[in-house]
């Protein structure tokens, strides 16, 4: 055995440019996988997280029929609502527990008037979650001891010609009964996305005071669950589920379908690229071998001649296909891991592509792309690449355990 | 020539190895054609998309309509225009398919218990029809051709906010153009899903003349003209040629989808750009399988090689016989791989790629996208993508070309024949 | 009432120091539902000047207290029939043409009333300003010979009003309001009602011509003139349903 492996290696290394170049085909097949996996797992997290934090959280207890409806009146009861917060700080793996109100209101200032989605959010809670308070470009993001303060998106604020500062009412149908509450607001800050949507309807209130404004006696419309592991959603709605039976809860894939389309849209493209590029991989290790093991012809001849077994001559040619790989695969490593180093801390500026802001199902696509590479991917690209190789090496050994020629060693 | 041919016999002197790399080039070649078809055929239909539930290819408007979208801001100012004519005139301008015309308003509509604000759209049923889909997406009742008077289609979440169905009356509530309070009792004809929420949520559809009336605006006054044109590629240049014509009334202004959808004409680019980077990875790829090849042909023919040189060949002929050869294996590999993807552009184009299970419902840059991907087929960029494979593949074989040239002929005698 | 004739009446001896604020609510509440009363009946016409049209609508009004309305256009006959009721917060428009009653929901609140410069939100909030804004005396004394005062009118803490501030002027010697401002909370001036054409009608002295102009448009208005009031009748007790509406 020890034979086999020096006289692989010296051959490995009697065709210096040939087997570096091989290699580094691999190596470069591998790290540009590594790069795209991570690349595409990394903006699939980003838009989760997105999601998640702007509305949905990864797990959403409501009152049933309300993702439907979203009726005012359809309230969590205090009571209820407490319990659930209690029980979700409770359990581990909970990053946040976000109580929120919504309604559908006009609010209106002295220049003007427009139709809202006001959120009733906790600011201590939603603060350190959010990424509202990171837009937010004139002002401040709402504070604990905020009575009536509202942020409002830029597009509101135009509409509005509100400034901060600015007075503002809003009107909405309150929980009970049909009368219509008015109530006044300051706003604290204003807030701009670039999505349309957000920054044409959104305000945020404090918790408290839309509470109050529609007489939810304490009550809220839905308490998101942020979770410090995203894989942990459908394990934690369903523990939700048997806890409270009586309210409708959701995990962020079933409280937008659209998001879990466009990743798993996402995704498929993704199988489709990498299957390619095992193919023409593969194409290339495999031509590679092939031609690596045809012109040894005499000289595996010679070895045959000399008492190297069919079988053995295999086994170096495979040994062989082996140690390249293994070179090939840490070297592609490397480089992927590199690669993938430099964009999980400096993310890669989406600005190259394109110049304004970037819309999917509804989420803002970051202006920068992080990388995200799980330990279970890493080892997984590795493994196949090694899998595809000694396959592919396989297929061409067969030609070094032919039997010999004596005609080629003339 | 003699060189060129030299280097064609050269290529075959070693078949299975030759074949070996023209695959990797004819594989890369037939999966960059098909994906650039598969990539055009995904922008035609996000572009078709886009423009065709609602858009338009072109729209026209008063230059001070948009975006506040003031009632009395219509075509032509306030005295209107002369519809008829500046729809035929419009049609008339090449490029130009059919024009549509709209009436655009916004009032409450109102069923007994619920009621709700909607934007009133009012259309010329058999026109609209040609240029947007918004009429063909009736999934209950019926649709505005042959209405009777004050009919009204209803978007599917609307007529669930009203619980109206098929053949209930909804009241309409709206700021008529004299001041006065415009209303009317509309029977609901039919209700329509676009599929996109925004506008299931809030539109309303009825006749022409219906909302003209009920407005108080006079025949001759118009919002919007909707236009199809034959290639939306060619949309822009178009508009510009209509607003250069003199056809459009004072104060009109044409403008493509390109003006009117950006966050969709950044996606498109976005799809493009791709597309070139992946170019690039496969030629990579492809290079380095004829890299392979062409090191081994050297090698293998370097006692020949310098067999040749002291026959008296200079070394940059030597070069050029190697580089003959690279282009052979290149040319051959981008003809095989033409084929490949001909077939590869043919069945996607004939037989799309269902995407149903994905995709269904989802937007991007606000436009719908299509479940079925069906490919494109377009020969643009073919030539592109093969000349950049092309001389990816040459310039692969320049290393071990410049090599050979370089060798000394009492070494290159010297080396051992396989 | 008496409590504010009384209040008159210490303001004209001039000696208002301890009571200022007082008066100047009491004063301010009266200009408020000088056209109200406790109940009251009247005969109106409005007439809308906008850049574009210009409307003339004459209708019959009643009212209880500040929270209930009934208005009906009596005239052109176009527009006949047509009704609108306030009932607390709430505001239902009748019309004819369709025979329908219609709700105005939330989202049309800031919508122009039948057209004028007022908005649905108007109807609502009117009568009041003492609940909803705080009242100092910003001027006493006499201008082109008339003696009056200026108040100013800030919103309460949480009042539910978009007004950072109004500024009104009142007769000293019969209480009458001459003009009230209303600002944005920037300080920029948005709308200004006038009071014109003081009559006794209906038994009091009452400004019978108001009218308001848009800041941002001078040259549109509205004006409403007030041809018949009675004022503290007993109404009949179904005057305020939405069956009336449609009578």
């Amino acid at each position: 055995m020890r034979i086999l492996i020096t006289l692989a290696w010296r051959t490995l290394w009697r065709r210096t440019g040939r087997t570096l170049l091989t290699a580094s085909g691999v190596a470069l097949g591998l790290g540009f996988l590594l790069v795209m996996l991570g690349l595409g797992d990394g903006s699939h997290l980003q838009m989760i997280d997105a999601t998640v934090r702007m509305g949905s959280g990864h797990v959403l207890l409501q009152a049933p029929g309300y993702q439907r409806r979203r009726g005012v009146e359809m309230v969590v009861a205090e009571s209820t609502a407490k319990r659930v917060m209690t029980w979700a700080q409770s359990r581990s793996g909970t990053a946040a527990v976000l109580p929120r109100a919504l309604v559908s209101a006009l609010l209106s200032s002295a220049d003007g008037a427009s139709g809202v989605s006001l959120f009733g959010v906790d600011p201590a809670a939603e603060a350190p979650m959010s990424r509202f308070p990171a837009r937010v470009r004139d002002g401040r993001f709402l504070q604990p001891a905020d009575r009536n303060a509202a942020v409002v998106g830029s597009g509101v604020a135009r509409l509005l010609k509100a400034r901060v500062g600015s007075r503002v009412v809003a009107m909405a149908q309150g929980a009970r009964g049909s009368e219509v509450r008015s109530a006044l607001f300051q706003v604290v800050g204003i807030l701009h996305t670039g999505l349309d949507e957000v920054d044409q309807s959104l305000v945020l209130l404090p918790l408290r005071a839309a509470q109050e404004f529609l007489e939810l006696q304490g009550g809220v419309h839905q308490v998101a669950l942020v979770l410090d592991d995203q894989a942990r959603s459908i394990a934690r709605a369903r523990e939700a589920r048997l806890a409270f039976p009586e309210l409708e809860t959701l995990t962020w894939a079933q409280a937008d379908p659209q998001l879990e389309s466009a990743i798993r849209m996402d995704d498929g493209g993704h199988y489709l690229f990498n299957g390619i590029f095992f193919v023409i991989i593969g194409f290339m290790v495999l031509s590679t071998l092939l031609m690596s093991v045809l012109e040894r012809r005499r000289e595996l001849t010679l070895l045959g001649a000399l008492g190297f077994s069919p079988s053995r001559r295999l086994a170096m040619v495979l040994v062989e296909a082996l140690m390249l790989a293994v070179l090939a695969i840490t070297a592609g490593l490397a480089l992927g891991l590199g690669v993938h180093a430099y964009f999980r801390s400096h993310g890669l500026p989406l600005a190259w592509f394109t110049d304004r802001g970037m819309e999917t199902a509804g989420v803002l696509l970051d202006p920068i792309m992080y990388s995200y590479l799980s330990a279970g991917r890493i080892v997984g690209s590795a493994a196949l690449v090694l899998a595809l190789t000694l396959l592919l090496s396989l297929v061409a050994a067969r030609h070094a355990a032919r039997p010999i020629d004596v005609n080629l060693l003339k | 020539m003699l060189i060129l041919r030299l280097g064609w016999r050269n290529l075959w002197r070693n078949p299975r190895r030759s074949l070996l790399s023209i695959g990797a080039v004819a594989v890369a070649f037939g999966v960059l054609i098909t994906l650039e078809a598969l990539r055009e055929g995904l922008a035609r239909q996000m572009l078709e998309n886009g423009t065709r539930i609602m858009l338009g290819h072109i729209q026209v408007h008063d230059a001070e309509y948009l975006p506040g979208r003031d009632l009395y801001t219509t075509i032509g100012g306030e005295r209107g225009t002369d519809v008829a004519a500046l729809l035929g005139a419009v049609e008339s301008a090449p490029v130009v398919s059919v024009a549509a015309p709209r009436v655009i308003g916004f009032g409450l509509l109102s069923t007994g218990p619920r009621s709700a604000g909607a934007q009133l759209l009012g259309l010329d049923p058999s026109r609209e029809a040609r240029v947007t889909s918004l009429l063909n997406a009736v999934v209950a009742g019926h649709g505005l051709a042959d209405a009777p008077p004050n009919s009204v289609l209803l978007g599917g979440t609307l007529a669930e906010e009203l619980e109206a169905k098929v053949g209930d009356l909804v009241a309409v509530v709206t700021q008529a153009a004299d001041g006065s309070i415009g209303n009317e009792l509309l029977a609901v004809r039919g209700i329509f899903r676009t599929g996109m929420e925004a506008l299931d949520r809030s539109l309303a559809l009825m006749g022409l003349g219906d909302l003209q009336a009920l407005m108080v605006l006079g025949p001759t006054r118009i919002h919007e003209v909707a236009v199809r044109v034959g290639d939306p590629q060619r949309a822009q240049a178009a508009a510009d040629a209509l607003m250069r014509s003199g056809i459009l009334p004072p104060g009109a202004r044409a403008e493509s989808w390109e003006r009117l959808a950006p966050a969709l004409v950044d996606y498109l680019r976005l799809l493009r750009g791709w597309n070139w980077v992946v170019v690039f990875i496969m030629g990579v790829f492809a290079a380095f399988g004829v890299l392979n090849t062409m090191l081994m042909a050297v090698f293998e023919r370097t006692r020949e090689m310098g067999v040749l040189a002291s026959l008296g060949f200079r070394p940059s002929q030597i070069l050029a016989m190697v580089i003959a050869e690279s282009l052979c294996l290149a040319a051959v590999g981008l003809l095989i791989g033409l084929g490949l993807g001909a077939l590869g552009m043919a069945y996607f184009t004939w037989h799309g790629w269902d995407l149903t299970r994905w995709v269904a419902g989802l937007t991007i840059a606000g436009v719908l996208v299509d479940p079925v991907l069906r490919a494109a087929f377009v020969w643009e960029s073919t030539p592109s993508i093969a000349a950049t494979l092309g001389a990816i593949t040459v310039f692969a074989g320049l290393m071990p070309a410049l090599r050979a040239a370089r060798m000394k002929p009492v070494e290159a005698l010297g080396a051992p024949v396989d | 009432m008496a409590v504010s004739l009384l209040l008159g009446h210490l303001t004209l001896s001039g000696s208002f120091s301890l009571a200022a604020t007082v008066d100047a609510k009491a004063i301010v509440d009266r200009v408020d539902r000088l056209l109200r009363g406790e109940s009251s009946e009247g005969e109106l016409t409005m007439s809308v000047v906008t850049r574009r049209w210009t409307r003339t609508l004459t209708m019959k009004l009643w009212s209880e207290g500040t929270e209930k309305a009934l208005i009906k256009v009596t005239a052109p006959p176009k527009e006949a029939g047509t009704a609108t009721l306030k009932s607390g917060d709430d505001i239902w428009n009748y019309l004819p043409k369709i025979d329908r009653t219609i709700r105005v929901p939330t989202s049309m609140m800031m919508a122009s009333w039948m057209g004028s410069h007022f908005t649905n939100d108007d109807l609502v909030k009117e009568s009041r300003l003492i609940r909803d804004y705080d009242i100092e005396i910003a001027f006493d004394g006499v201008r082109d010979e008339v003696p009056l005062w200026q108040f100013v009118l800030t919103p309460r803490r949480e009042a539910a009003v978009v007004w950072g501030k109004i500024i009104m002027q009142v007769r000293q010697n019969d209480l009458m309001p001459i003009w009230a401002r209303y600002y944005g909370d920037d300080g920029e001036l948005k709308r200004t009602l006038t009071f014109l054409n003081l009559r006794v009608m209906g038994g009091r002295l009452v400004p019978t011509t108001l009218t308001v102009v848009p800041s941002d448009k001078p040259d549109e208005s509205t004006v409403i003139q007030y041809s018949k009031l009675r004022f503290d009748i007993r109404l009949p007790p179904d005057t305020f349903t939405l069956a009336a509406l449609k009578r």
